[in-house]
């Protein structure tokens, strides 16, 4: 397993939160080793519907999953142990800076956050949300430009894919933007009046 | 062989206005659903059937095949842009092209990307053309034991996009295997992994999990280098066009990745996505900069470009001459056939040979527009890399979740592109690669239901896979493409080992 030398002997005292450390390796390996043997002893069992005549058999539904957890297990543990060797052969290796992290598990948490949102107020307004929350993240700072982005971007993809692409957005649990769909209505006798009037207009023009 | 006097009258059919028009439009239609994240070249096709039901039959399968090769490409060009396979047969692509893209080489990649693609395209068209028949008696010979070979020697590619560890890349290949069975068991349909949900019953999507892989980390990763950054960073530079002697440079790549593209889409099943990996894979395998792979190169945009456009005349094919659709699209593609009174099928070259052949000149009329199409798309792409990631990545997330939404309108693959996020992040931090997994996502469902079709026909015995030539072929190659890239590996390791003690 190679690592990049010239960041796991750099003399500072941290690296890159993209650079692998041989700390984070034993961390990675233990966490693999973990889900292989939790998938074969505890998930496989009870997540996975094995016919009684197929039960041990290569042609059970729970063959291969077991296999592949087999696999990742012994992958897992060889993975494990080349990695507490580097990990005792590194010495004071550098770590990477905390406030990466929570940087990190703070654009993790918006990510799943917008998904809790659009369960609860629907895509279309929980992307507003989000799209000016992740711009201000990113360092967007100007509010107009973060505002014209937050309305004219979900009102875009909505008309396309509810309108256009005819995709059923989810139904919130609280639907917010529920009284706009009352809109609708005003679209359709604005296209009924100008069908109309056209031909008029046309007649007139005659 | 071909046969000129019937070629010439193919010409004549297709050579009309409406012809030409529906194909230009088709390419359009195709291009906009490609770069389109969420989108796929199915549900693009799918959407333009219903149109084609009032157009001769030579005019509708125009539209059809101009948006089928057309989507195939389109996916690559935000897959180098911004890290998003607009198709899931983008994502080899992206291994390569998003890293050319932020070496400031978007134009290049783009370029090669288009060029692979045509080359490929024209090599396979003459290919599936050329040996239409012996194709079609081949294909006939591919039973359960046989694609499971070949899927076999196929997830050897494991290994060659495993980056600096084999080990990880194994690992995560596990990861994609294990997701890849959350769902109905192919064969008895017990659920698997579902824990009561049903909307686990139809399983994990292919885009869902892409963008989960490659486009969560990559805008997690950009949000902490943007809210550390005083600077203004944009998406990329357009960088330097590609030049000729470059394009020619790659003609080895092109010849290989489409021969293995071929192949595949020849084979029923299969589709464009593994085709992009085994074209990526050979393209890395015969480098001589194998170490440049993964890093941003050309060679490896070429690859997988060439792989995946490589599959649409040869997945033809079967489809035509056996009535066999090698993927959805070619299946819907069979559905327009029977609609418009052709039978696909050992007759159809027989009764219709004209029609076939001009199916065949429609692909090389759908590559020339894809060509004119996919450089006016390259002209607009030197306005997206000027926008901040301060803009663009936000806008990606936005994008990523209704693509992912709009595939099959369920709110469980939103809460799985999330979470498999997530899981590439980590992944990335400890620089466990990601190809691996979306390998074995892709290829995993074709192995088990073909391993255990088989096993059903031979009760159980494994000898059904010693039993033909075809089998015994490529298990050997697969068990030498394994030996090889581990050996190939084991050596780079020792140079590099050599040059560290030098240093």
């Amino acid at each position: 397993m190679s690592r990049d030398v010239s960041s796991a002997n750099s003399t500072n005292s941290h690296v890159d939160i993209d650079t692998p450390t041989a700390r984070g390796d034993v961390v990675a390996a233990a966490l693999c080793l973990g889900c292989g043997l939790a998938g074969y002893f505890l998930v496989i069992p009870d997540a996975v519907y094995v016919p009684k005549s197929f039960i041990g058999t290569a042609n059970s539904p729970a063959f291969l999953p077991k296999v592949i957890c087999i696999m990742l297990s012994a992958l897992s543990a060889t993975y494990l142990v080349k990695s507490i060797a580097q990990f005792r052969g590194a010495g004071d290796e550098p770590r990477s800076r905390m406030v990466d992290w929570c940087l990190a598990g703070a654009m993790a948490a918006i990510c799943a956050g917008y998904v809790a949102g659009i369960l609860v107020f629907g895509l279309t307004f929980a992307s507003a949300v989000c799209v000016a929350g992740t711009l201000y993240f990113f360092g967007e700072r100007r509010l107009a430009v973060i505002a014209t982005i937050a309305v004219i971007l979900p009102s875009f993809l909505w008309y396309f894919f509810a309108k256009i692409a005819i995709i059923l957005l989810p139904t919130p649990v609280l639907n917010i933007l529920g009284p706009f769909s009352a809109l609708d209505g005003f679209g359709d006798a604005a296209r009924v009046l100008v069908a109309q009037s056209l031909p008029m207009a046309a007649g007139w023009a005659a | 062989m071909i046969d000129w006097a019937v070629l010439g009258d193919s010409l004549s059919l297709i050579m009309t206005w409406q012809v030409l028009a529906a194909c230009f439009a088709g390419v359009v239609w195709g291009m906009f659903v490609g770069v389109t994240p969420g989108l796929t070249g199915i549900m693009a096709v799918v959407i333009a059937l219903p149109m084609t039901f009032f157009m001769e039959a030579e005019t509708s399968i125009a539209l059809l095949l101009g948006i089928y090769v057309t989507a195939i490409y389109g996916g690559s060009v935000t897959a180098i842009m911004i890290a998003t396979p607009g198709t899931p047969n983008a994502a080899a692509t992206l291994l390569d092209g998003y890293p050319l893209a932020q070496k400031g080489k978007t134009r290049q990649a783009l370029e090669m990307a288009l060029y692979a693609s045509l080359t490929a395209g024209i090599l396979s068209t003459v290919i599936a053309m050329t040996v239409f028949p012996v194709v079609a008696s081949i294909a006939l010979d591919f039973g359960a034991p046989e694609v499971f070979a070949v899927i076999v020697f196929s997830i050897t590619i494991i290994a060659g996009v495993s980056g600096d560890s084999i080990l990880k890349g194994l690992i995560a290949a596990c990861f994609g295997f294990l997701i890849a069975m959350i769902g109905q068991d192919p064969i008895h349909g017990s659920s698997r992994f579902t824990f009561g949900i049903p909307d686990f019953q139809a399983g994990m999507h292919i885009l869902t999990i892409l963008v989960g892989l490659f486009t969560i980390p990559e805008v997690i990763a950009r949000a902490v280098e943007a809210f550390k950054s005083k600077e203004k960073i944009t998406v990329g530079e357009m960088g330097p066009a590609l030049t000729f002697k470059q394009y020619l440079s790659y003609w080895p790549t092109y010849a290989r990745s489409t021969l293995g593209g071929s192949l595949l889409g020849a084979l029923p099943g299969l589709g464009g996505s593994p085709a992009a990996f085994l074209g990526y894979f050979l393209a890395k395998r015969f480098s001589k900069t194998p170490r440049e792979f993964g890093k941003g190169t050309l060679e490896g945009v070429a690859g997988a470009e060439a792989g995946n456009n490589a599959v649409c005349g040869p997945a033809l094919v079967p489809m035509m001459s056996l009535g066999i659709p090698g993927d959805t699209t070619t299946a819907v593609l069979m559905g327009a056939l029977v609609i418009h009174g052709l039978s696909p099928g050992p007759l159809l070259f027989d009764n219709e040979p004209v029609f076939v052949y001009g199916v065949f000149l429609l692909l090389f009329v759908s590559l020339i527009f894809l060509g004119i199409v996919g450089t006016g798309v390259i002209r607009v792409a030197k306005w997206v890399v000027r926008i901040p990631t301060s803009i663009m990545f936000p806008v990606v997330l936005i994008l990523a979740t209704y693509g992912t939404y709009a595939v099959r309108s369920t709110m469980v693959d939103v809460i799985a592109m999330v979470g498999v996020g997530i899981l590439g992040y980590l992944m990335r931090t400890q620089k466990i690669p990601a190809a691996p997994f979306a390998i074995a996502f892709i290829l995993g469902p074709l192995l088990e239901n073909e391993l255990r079709k088989s096993l059903i026909i031979s009760s159980g015995s494994l000898d059904i896979f010693f039993q033909s030539g075809i089998s015994i072929t490529f298990l050997i190659l697969a068990l030498v493409s394994a030996v090889l890239t581990v050996y190939l590996h084991w050596r780079l390791e020792g140079s590099d080992a050599a040059r560290m003690i030098r240093d």
